[in-house]
This record gives structure tokens, sequence and C-alpha cells, in this order.
């Protein structure tokens, strides 16, 4: 393998250990779906034009998280909404508190929520397909119920609350990481 | 460590409401406050918004999966009549079934968002090229959040239209119209699913067997051309104008009858209840249906002031200006040769000299100056989009409250004028747009800053329900657009009337404006099209 070879692979293999955090990261920030693809589409685009300059000493995902901090504030002023976003301050602390959260941690937490999920009754189940799914969204739902968004908003937010508490209470039985919460 | 109840309650809810998107400005604030204070609060924020995004991903593998496995079906449906080999596929499908684990689905997920680009990357392959479907036509538009359909119709795409009408051909030759609003997903090249709205689809035979899904079942077409609406409740009415279809609902309902065969002008409903048989079909449901995207004409009227025109509003002279109507509720005590107008023919221009009349209050309206055409005229029927432009060069300066500009309504009570306003500042003009109501005018809306001397032209144009007014800055080169909703009672009025205006509402001194190239259009659709 010549050197661009070995540099894509190892370029690569940095993505695929930690794209996981990177997603969630700009995820939480952006809370579209679809625009957290888009950003980290054109985050990891920067990252690779970028590579030669990253220090192999430091973490790979705060340097990405960086990275992908200037794309969202870029986005954001792009679309005028920063108002209803954090400031570029709160986002640098939070990479932190993504690093924290471990590709093993987020392992076990998505499968706690499978597990989770399934013990969800029918009808919840239901509302969070329709909406969480590209085609839904809170509205749909609340149209196709004859409900109002609020009371979707509603039920959602016990529905969330139900499963993050179900995820710690699996994480705590199976415990084979420390659940800091 | 500390439990989560640890974590107030107020919390909780800023958290929940921030992923919900509900959170205003002041509220963002309040959070991001006790974020940067407090790292546990961070801890849990991040995990919080991490379950969110879990959700999403598990949702999406989901219904990604379920939606594999119908293709699957579909293509063993479609391998053909050879019963053998179709159990033998079957088979193999519900095997698959089988094996598809919840675990296997959410690393499909996340595999899509964001691990399938590297893995592409580095084997150097292109995801390009798998579209199954195309957009072929479209007509007034607009798409969910802006994302008109661009070289990514593949498998999966969800084509959610606000506005207007679209024409998809899928892979395998159907072409489906689309009505707004509506949400239409592209599941292969001869299959799709509408969530809402209504389509029409038509089936040569090269696409037999194209399968439309419903909330509550589906259509199978066996070679011809119907229709599908999916009403409000989650029920789907189905329309067939040639051919034969089959309307399936779906099996897992315990219902009387879970499947009908449809000939021409047979119509059936799906509901939760099955699939029934409704009444005989009627012209006024097949006209529900837009079977193909009308062809939009556009039907202008155009007077350049370079001759008489016999039989229209006459100038001082007693020739014909080309203008035909005066805004209803204007003008009854100008004279017929009418003082104010003057043909310049050799210019290609009319001069105006503006009169003492307001048509806010309505004040000494029987001497305004209102001229232009009736819409009627060029096939105008209440609906189409129109424009109504005119240039007007070496703007004179009217003195406060002077004002000059379009207008379109049926009467002088019951109109949209936009225009240049002469008020406080003296030598300089601002861009309004209003809505005149009972006679008296709505709040205007004002921008831009125009002076005498200069050459403008002003285009009012009504489209999509809305109003706006252009005025293009000949002198300067610059150009600014002012627009509002079009008011109700206009909506679908046949009887409208387009022109010009010009009047020193506020002040005895007469100013003559130059007006050339005055050009209506009006958007008709062609008749037989639709």
């Amino acid at each position: 393998m010549n050197d661009d070879q070995n540099r894509k692979v190892e370029f690569a293999e940095c993505l695929r250990r930690h794209q996981s955090q990177l997603f969630g990261y700009i995820h939480a920030l952006v809370r579209d779906l679809n625009d957290a693809d888009d950003l980290f589409q054109q985050t990891t685009t920067v990252l690779w034009k970028k590579f030669d300059d990253y220090d192999r000493q430091r973490s790979f995902l705060s340097w990405a998280c960086g990275v992908a901090r200037y794309e969202i504030a870029n986005f954001l002023r792009a679309r005028s909404r920063q108002r209803l976003y954090f400031s570029d301050e709160l986002n640098l602390v939070l990479i932190e508190a993504q690093e924290e959260l471990q590709p093993v941690e987020l392992e076990e937490r998505r499968e706690a929520l499978v597990q989770c999920m399934t013990k969800l009754r029918e009808r919840d189940r239901k509302l969070l397909e329709t909406c969480y799914s590209a085609a839904g969204g809170v509205r749909e739902a609340a149209q196709r119920e004859g409900r109002s968004p609020q009371s979707v908003h509603n039920s959602l937010r016990r529905i969330r609350r139900a499963l993050f508490e179900c995820i710690l209470r699996t994480l705590a039985q199976n415990s084979r990481i420390e659940v800091i919460l | 460590m500390s439990e989560p109840n640890e974590v107030p309650a107020d919390l909780r809810d800023l958290f929940d409401d921030y992923v919900s998107g509900l959170l205003d400005e002041d509220r963002v604030k309040l959070l991001e406050a006790r974020l940067l204070a407090d790292a546990q609060a961070r801890a849990w924020f991040v995990r919080y918004c991490r379950l969110d995004t879990d959700i999403h991903l598990e949702v999406r593998a989901r219904l990604a999966g379920e939606r594999a496995l119908r293709t699957i079906d579909e293509q063993v449906l479609a391998a053909g009549a050879d019963g053998g080999s179709r159990r033998a596929e079957r088979t193999v499908a519900s095997r698959l079934r089988g094996l598809r684990s919840a675990r296997y689905a959410a690393m499909a997920a996340a595999a899509v968002l964001a691990g399938v680009g590297v893995w592409l990357w580095l084997s150097g392959k292109s995801d390009a090229g798998d579209e199954i479907a195309w957009l072929i036509n479209a007509q007034n538009c607009q798409w969910a959040d802006q994302l008109a359909p661009a070289g990514d119709m593949r498998a999966g795409k969800v084509l959610r239209l606000e506005r207007g009408l679209a024409e998809i051909r899928f892979l395998k030759g159907a072409r489906v119209v689309l009505e707004a609003p509506a949400s239409l997903e592209l599941l292969s090249g001869n299959s799709g699913r509408l969530a809402r709205g209504k389509l029409t689809a038509k089936v040569p035979e090269s696409a037999k067997g194209f399968q439309l899904h419903l909330p509550q079942g589906k259509v199978i077409d066996l070679g011809t051309e119907f229709g599908a609406a999916v009403t409000a409740d989650g029920s789907s009415d189905v329309y067939v104008f040639a051919g034969t279809v089959e309307a399936h609902a779906d099996p897992s309902k315990d219902a009387p009858s879970t499947s009908i065969s449809l000939t021409e002008k047979q119509a059936a409903c799906i509901d939760a209840h099955g699939v029934s048989l409704k009444a005989p079909w009627t012209e006024t449901g097949r006209k529900d249906f837009v079977r193909a995207i009308p062809v939009v004409v556009p039907r202008i009227f155009s007077v350049d002031f370079t001759r008489a025109v016999e039989g229209t509003l006459q100038d001082a002279l007693g020739r014909g200006t080309g203008l035909t109507h005066r805004l209803p509720g204007t003008g009854q005590r100008l004279r017929n040769n009418d003082g104010n107008l003057s043909l310049n023919l050799e210019e290609g221009r009319l001069e105006l000299t503006t009169t003492n009349s307001d048509i806010n209050t309505q004040f000494c309206l029987d001497t305004g100056e209102y001229l232009g055409i009736r819409l009627a005229d060029l096939g105008f029927g209440g609906l189409e989009d129109f424009e109504v432009t005119v240039v007007v060069p070496n703007v004179p300066a009217l003195k406060a409250v002077g004002q000059f500009g379009l207008y379109a309504g049926a009467r002088s009570d019951h109109n949209v004028r936009g225009g240049l306003i002469s008020r406080k500042e003296p030598e300089q003009y601002r861009q309004f747009l209003v809505q005149n109501q009972g006679g008296n005018d709505n709040p205007p809306h004002y921008v831009g800053v125009t002076y005498p001397g200069q050459d403008l032209r002003l285009t009012l144009k009504r489209e999509q329900a809305r109003f706006s007014l252009t005025v293009e800055n000949l002198t300067t080169g610059t150009s600014t657009i002012l627009s509002m909703p079009q008011p109700r009672v206009m909506e679908g009025d046949p009887d409208l009337h387009v022109g010009f205006f010009g009047a020193n509402t506020q002040s005895e001194l007469r100013r003559t404006l130059i007006l050339k190239e005055f050009k209506v259009t009006v958007w008709t659709i062609a008749s037989g099209s639709s």
C-alpha cells in the first residue's frame, strides 16, 4: 500500500471507531436527523482534508467534534436560527461530556433500547414509529389520531422517560459497564 | 454516581422539550445556563439526547427492514407464474424475516447514516445510478423543507409535496400524478406507498403489477389507470378509470373481505374494516382526480400606445388608448374624451394627469383614474394566476400625499393596489402594497425608496394565492419586491379588473405621469388537458 492508501485506511479506521459518537454529538446540537446526516458528511469531508494536520496524540473524537462545531455554527448562522440553539461555549464543553459516552456504553444503551421498545404498549410503539419515521412527525401523528400536537408531545415525553428509565434499569442489571447516572 | 431522580424534574422537562424542539429563546438560555453550571447535568443531557438519536435510528431501521422485506416479497411475486419456484423464494423471504433481529436492524441504520459512506469511499464505489423513479413534470410545486427531489429518487425516498402537481415515472414505466398535499414513498421501480393525499396512476403493459401501498391495504394494478386518495382517518378510496385493479385490505385485519377486483368506473374503500365496493362511479368523483398535469398557456394583452384603438377608453382628443375598462366604482363623472389622458403615438406613451381622489375612504372616486382591462377578456375564470405590468419613466414629483401604481380587484371598495406613495418626506417615494376592504385601506405594507426623475417598471402579480408588487428601478438597476397573502374575498372571484392608477390624494397639485408598455398576462389552463 502506498502512503495515500495508508492514510485512507487510518482515517477510515478512526472514523469507524468514533462515527457513532460524532453523529450523536451533531444530532444532539441540531436535533434534525437529516440535517445531522448532512453535517456529518460535511464534517467528514473537512476532517479528511485536514487529516494531515491532526495531532495523533490528541483524541480523534475531540478533534472531530471541534470541526463539527464550526460546521454546525455555520449551518445555523446560514439559517438564521442560532437563537434557538446553544452558544459555541456550551457546544465546546459538551464535547467532553460526549467523549465520556464511550462506544461500549453507546452499544449497551442501544441494545437496551431495543429490549425496552418491545416492552412498550403497542399504541405507544406505533406512536413512536409515526413520530420518528422520515415520512411522519408529530404533526402527522396528531392529524392521524385527531389529537392536538401538544397532546402528542406529552405522550412522547412520557414514552421517552419510560424508555430512559428502562434503559437505566437494564444497564444496572447487566452492569457490564459502569452506569454513571 | 448518582440516581436519576436527583436530576430536578424541571431540568428533565427542559431536556425533553429541547429534543422535541419546543423551547423558545428564553428557555434555551435557561437550559444553557444550567448545563454550563453543572457537569452532571451535561452528562445526563448527552444521554437523553442519545436516546432521542437512538430512537430515530431504531425506528428508521425497523421501517427500512420492513420495506426491504416487502420489496423481496414483490420481487418474488413478480418472478413469474412458476408456482414451485415462487414457493421456494417465499421460503427464502420468510427465512430472511425470521433471521432479522432488532440488533441487525439497529446496526443497519447506523451503517446507513454514518458508515456506508466510508465503506463506499474506501472501496471506490459510488451509490449513484440506482434511482428507481424520476420527476418528469411539475407545476407550482412546493416540497416540504424546500427539498425538491434531485437525482435522489431511490428506494425509501419520501416525496412530500405541499403544493402543486408532480408527475413521477417509475423505473418500470408506471406514471403517477401526485396532487398536493401528499406524501409518497418510493419503494421499488414498480411500487410506492401513499401515506396521505391523492394520486392517479397510468400503468402500461411493462409495469403490469404496479403496487400502491395504502395505510390499510394496497392496490395492485393489472395494466390500467386508477386514482387513489388517502383520507385523514387513514382509509383510502380507489377509483378505476380503465382496466382492472385488485384492491386488498391488510391481511392482518380481521375483515370479512380482504380483496376485491375492480373494473372501469368502479370504486372501493379500503379501511380498518377491510375492503368494500363503493357506490357507482359519478362524474363528480371522476373530476376530483387530476389525471394529467394541465398545460398552462399564458394569454397576453399588451398595448404600447403607438396607435389609437377604436372602441376603447378615449383620450382628450377622442383617440382610443387601447385600455378597455375602468375599475368599477371609479371614473363615472369623467367625460368620454377624458381630458386627463393624452396619447403620444410617436413616443409610444400615454400621459395621465392625476386627479384629487382617494380610493382609501372612496374620496371623489367618480373622477378617479383607474384604467385597465377586465381579466375575463383573457379567459380568466377566477383561479388563474395573473400579472399586470407597466413602465413609468421620469417619475414626476407628486406632493404628499400622492400615489400611483397598479391595481387588481372587483370594485373600488374591494381590491389590492400597490405602487409608489409620496408622504412625509418631500421629493421621495416609498413602495407600498395594500388591500382595500369595504372602501378603506387595511394597514399598508411599505418598503424601498425611489425618487422623482427615475424610470420604473411596476409589476403586480398574483401567484399561488399571494400578491406581490415588484418595482424595478431602471435608472439604478435595482429592484424591490413586496408581497402579501391574497385577501380571502378575492379567492376564485372571476370578475376581476387590473390596471393602472394615479392620484394626488391629499393635495391639489396635479402631475402628469407617463405610461409605457402596459401588459397583462393570465396563465390559463388549456382546455381538455386535465
